[in-house]
């Protein structure tokens, strides 16, 4: 036991020294986060901006326009319009029979169109105007978080949990003879693989929970991002992702020969991209592959840790987290398994 | 006997790497195994210590057949891989101290070891450097620090002097010497011959994954029938002379080495004054002229028919 | 030529970087186009799911069932709210509502009555929180002798009005220049992250090299070098640049011509120019391949975060653009989303660009100088 917990230390001293640590399960999360705060803090405090509508001088409906709180109204030619169209000044022109000119579709232009709408549809209803009351809200919100942008973080948070890849994928190529010279130490030393392998994937867990750790701190003080409303079974997901990574770093470490440096850009490469697939960089991707191939989202591991974290904290439903633990269980089984093969040879047929 | 290989032989697919080798070792001796890059020197060793598999053959250490699982025989190696193979994040201190404590349990003398393996390769003022700030001899040094922090029985040395400056070189060898004294029987692979000759009791040359001979620098040097070599440089000389020189007493062999004649003799008496009077009686002018006696270079050289070292 | 051969040779064996982001720019190229565009063309109000669950099964009720049915598609659900956000986590139901047994009553009253959940992920969700909205005050509006006349609402709300799109003089096509930005946008982080990496790396093989070099050839010479391997760079720059551009002709070669296709070249080509001599200045910073693999990441990433690149300029703070100015990228983003009529119209756009390029020539020559000295 004081064994395992010597080579716990000592492996874990050289990783945290090591400075491609520091930077993939350090810095670079945190960079993250940060870019991902800025660019989508505009959205998520967005204040609404008065939309720019022209409208033709002659126009009837000029005086129900200044009145709606909303629109900004420019009264300008249709020449001038297209012009000012083009270069984005306004979003929509408003003719003397109401028809509506715009250059693309939008979240603006389809403001004006339901305004327009409106207005059409309460002169066809043949009542006295004064006794539409529109503002009035009928419906009973239950959305209890408006906050959509935060699962972008969930994706984050669950990429990030996957980094003990890179531990594994050290931890196999030190004890490998055929991987590193320093393997060829180990082999000839009175030492158990099994029990190399131990210390340094506890190494690895517990150091990428503590740079998981900080990543979440960092959230929640810094960038007061309110993330977790359940706590205890984020956690779970979070250490799965954990252990994902370790099995995902020890499959991709000891199943080929290329340099540790190029198993480590295979690791960026797969996890960055699993989590493009999750909508890390764009929530709209994630929407229109749940749409199209709603399988992918069961099978992707960052996906699983994503949806459940939001299905979890967001919606606020547990009863249904086991599907997503059974699967990431069964990856980890699956890799190690596959792990276990290439590992268990003990001497080598070359080195 | 602590080692004892028995016709090993190892194949990489169409590719024999060791072929039926063979190589015993007693207690207590510098065992150098020498040959040309590629004979198979490294492959040996990483067979001996179950790193690699073989095709067929026994091998036993102290008397026991060694296997991957042999953690008892294990705790008593030690080696010092080629490649200088520590862990980068760690300092020297930690790295021996790493290495060490994969033997031995207990702290204090764990402690102790450590301390005089430092002093050992002399890396005293370097203890909080990391390997990437020390030189390349400096990195040797470690190198073999932790492999024998331990005080192993048996030492395993492979090329531990490749690109290392002459100081270090020295440095290294004299250790080897001590660690022998202190008890430690040595393999030692090496393609330098300087080195095999000052340091090991025996030696052994492999070729082609065989063994060519083996014995004490002496036996294996008595072994081949030049006794002496005659370097000579002339300023004049015509090939007619040259033939005649060919045909003196003795003289087995004379080959043309850039500007230099190499001439070599079968026994060891009279034969430079021979020479010097065949040149007074011609009337040449030589530049160079000095006697030669068998190196393990020509030992190899006689039984291969190419150099060693090219 | 040996040197810039050997360059060449080197570069090319980063294939992986190269394939790697290109792969994954045609990746997103290709999910983005498969869809999107039908909804764009009609200028409609996208159908959506609805789950409907009915407690009062009055004539109000039911109208506004079949109102919304009109407009979307009605999905079967349960009462019960695990059930009804997992389906609309699934998107199974984009939007779910519960009509209370008091319905009318409380229309009546003006009181909130339908209970409403909606995707917070798609913002389009909000329409029919508006349809119900409108449906109800206008049948409130009808509402006299304790009646509602609501084939008349129904009637009204038919109503709409045309929509026509603003003809651009270069005829270019809106929805298939939507296209076209999306993948030049995308193309600016593509550029930076392969430049910086590849380049980068090639340099640092080179360094030791180069120090052999400058010891052994004349100055002369040693000029002759530096030019091969600035030759070097820039044909794996162009080479890179030209597959991407080449991948956009591949997916849409066919609309070409609806697009300013020429402006999309021009921007990318005078990108590649800054980009370049961003690399350049990077190379006489360092060449530790540690510090240019992070810097290939977080510029390449950061710079496509506050430009506009993952999210449109127009929702970017206000602070955050400003930032965004100090880099090129926000111009080449700029010029990608604007519509013009001649090139003319990006001359700002692009001669910061250019300013931007040499800007981190001079500071990486000031860099190569300092190196020297010492």
């Amino acid at each position: 036991m004081s064994r395992l917990i010597r080579n716990c230390i000592y492996l874990g001293k050289n990783t945290l020294r090591d400075k491609t640590f520091f930077f993939w399960s350090i810095l670079y999360p945190i960079l993250m986060a940060i870019f991902f705060y800025t660019a989508f803090s505009g959205i998520v405090n967005q204040e609404f901006e008065p939309v720019d509508l022209g409208v033709s001088p002659d126009s009837y409906f000029v005086s129900i326009f200044e009145e709606i709180e909303i629109l900004n109204v420019h009264e300008i030619t249709e020449e001038e319009a297209n012009e000012k169209l083009l270069s984005d000044e306004i979003y929509g022109y408003v003719d003397n029979d109401l028809n509506l000119t715009v250059k693309e579709s939008g979240l603006n232009q389809t403001i004006i169109k339901q305004i327009l709408d409106q207005i059409v549809q309460v002169g066809g209803l043949n009542v006295p105007v004064e006794q539409v009351d529109m503002m009035v809200d009928y419906t009973i919100s239950n959305n209890q978080n408006a906050d959509t942008l935060i699962i972008i973080f969930y994706t984050l948070i669950a990429m990030v949990s996957t980094y003990g890849v890179f531990t594994g994928i050290e931890t196999v190529s030190l004890i490998q003879a055929n991987l590193s010279e320093i393997g060829k130490r180990m082999n000839i030393a009175p030492l158990r693989k099994s029990d190399f392998i131990i210390s340094g994937l506890v190494g690895g867990f517990i150091m990428n929970v503590i740079s998981n750790t900080l990543l979440l701190l960092f959230m929640h003080f810094i960038l007061k991002l309110n993330l977790f409303t359940e706590f205890k079974y984020s956690m779970l997901f979070i250490l799965l992702g954990n252990l994902f990574g370790l099995s995902l770093g020890m499959m991709i470490g000891s199943s080929n020969k290329k340099s540790t440096n190029v198993k480590t850009l295979i690791a960026v490469a797969v996890t960055l991209f699993l989590s493009f697939l999750s909508g890390m960089m764009s929530p709209d991707i994630k929407i229109i592959l749940d749409e199209k191939i709603p399988i992918l989202a069961k099978v992707n591991p960052i996906s699983v840790i994503t949806d459940n974290l939001y299905k979890i904290n967001l919606l606020g439903i547990t009863d249904d987290i086991y599907e997503g633990l059974g699967a990431i269980s069964i990856y980890i089984i699956v890799l190690n398994l596959i792990s276990y093969g290439f590992l268990r040879r003990k001497s080598y047929d070359s080195i | 006997m602590v080692v004892k290989v028995n016709k090993l032989v190892k194949r990489y697919k169409d590719l024999i790497a060791l072929d039926h080798f063979n190589m015993e070792v007693k207690e207590g001796e510098i065992l150098g195994l020498l040959g040309p890059n590629g004979c198979g020197k490294t492959t040996a060793i990483n067979c001996i210590l179950s790193l690699l598999n073989f095709d067929k053959g026994e091998i036993q250490i102290f008397d026991q057949k060694m296997t991957p699982n042999s953690y008892e025989i294990k705790k008593q190696i030690g080696i010092v891989p080629q490649e200088v193979s520590v862990f980068d994040n760690l300092t020297v201190k930690e790295n021996i101290d790493y290495f060490c404590g994969l033997y031995i349990e207990d702290k204090h003398l764990r402690k102790q070891y450590v301390d005089e393996a430092i002093n050992f390769v002399g890396l005293k003022d370097y203890l909080k450097f990391y390997p990437s700030s020390l030189s390349g001899g400096l990195k040797r040094r470690l190198n073999i620090g932790c492999g024998i922090a331990h005080k192993p029985r048996l030492i395993f040395l492979d090329e531990p002097t490749v690109a290392v400056d002459a100081q270090s070189r020295n440095f290294i060898l004299d250790g080897i010497k001590r660690l022998n004294k202190e008890g430690s029987t040595i393999i030692y692979t090496t393609h330098y011959l300087e080195e095999a000759e000052m340091i090991c009791n025996r030696i052994i040359i492999m070729d082609k994954g065989k063994n060519l001979v083996s014995g004490t620098n002496e036996e294996l040097k008595s072994m081949i029938t030049t006794t002496e070599k005659i370097v000579a440089g002339f300023s004049d000389i015509d090939e007619e002379k040259v033939e005649q020189m060919r045909k003196l007493p003795h003289v087995i062999d004379l080959v043309k080495r850039e500007e230099d004649y190499i001439i070599k003799f079968e026994n060891g008496i009279n034969n430079l004054s021979n020479l010097l009077e065949f040149i007074k009686d011609n009337q040449l002018t030589y530049t160079k002229l000095y006697s030669q006696l068998p190196t393990l270079n020509d030992v190899f050289l006689e039984l291969t028919g190419k150099e060693l070292r090219d | 030529m040996t040197v810039y051969k050997y360059f060449i040779k080197i570069a090319l064996r980063n294939k992986g970087i190269i394939l790697g982001y290109t792969i994954m720019l045609l990746v997103f190229a290709l999910i983005y186009g498969g869809t999107g565009s039908e909804k764009i063309v009609n200028f409609e109000e996208t159908r959506l799911n609805i789950g409907v669950i009915n407690h009062s099964n009055g004539e109000l009720s039911n109208t506004l069932v079949e109102y919304l049915g009109k407009n979307n598609n009605i999905v079967g659900t349960k009462e019960d709210e695990d059930f009804i956000k997992n389906q609309i986590f699934l998107q199974a139901a984009n939007a779910v509502i519960i009509i209370p047994e008091d319905f009318e009553e409380k229309v009546i009253n003006k009181e909130q009555s339908i209970e409403i959940f909606r995707d917070d992920r798609k913002v389009e969700t909000y329409q029919t929180q508006n349809q119900i909205n409108k449906f109800i005050s206008f049948a409130n509006a009808t509402y006299g002798k304790g009646d509602f006349d609501l084939s008349n609402v129904i009637n009204a709300l038919d109503n709409s009005v045309d929509v026509n799109f603003v003809k651009t003089s270069n005829g270019a096509n809106q929805d298939i220049n939507r296209w076209f930005k999306f993948y030049y946008n995308f193309v600016s982080y593509v550029i930076l992250a392969i430049y910086i990496a590849v380049i980068g790396f090639v340099m640092n093989d080179f360094t030791h090299m180069e120090i052999e070099n400058r010891r052994k050839v004349s100055s002369k010479k040693f000029l002759n070098y530096n030019q091969e391997i600035y030759l070097g760079q820039m044909s794996i720059a162009i080479f890179i640049t030209s597959i991407l551009i080449l991948g956009s002709v591949i997916i849409r070669g066919s609309q070409l011509s609806e697009v300013h296709f020429s402006k999309y070249v021009l921007n990318t080509l005078v990108f590649s120019f800054s980009a370049l001599c961003l690399v350049f200045l990077i190379n006489n910073i360092t060449n530790n391949k540690f510090f240019i693999t992070g810097m290939s990441t977080i510029l390449s990433l950061g710079t496509s975060f506050i430009s506009g690149v993952m999210v449109p300029q127009e929702f970017l703070g206000e602070r955050v653009l400003k930032i965004a100015k100090f880099f090129p990228t926000y111009y080449f983003v700029a010029i990608n989303n604007k519509d013009i009529v001649s090139l003319l119209d990006v001359r700002y756009e692009i001669f910061m660009q250019l300013l931007f390029g040499l800007g981190f020539l001079l500071i990486g020559l000031y860099f190569s100088k300092v190196k020297q000295k010492s």
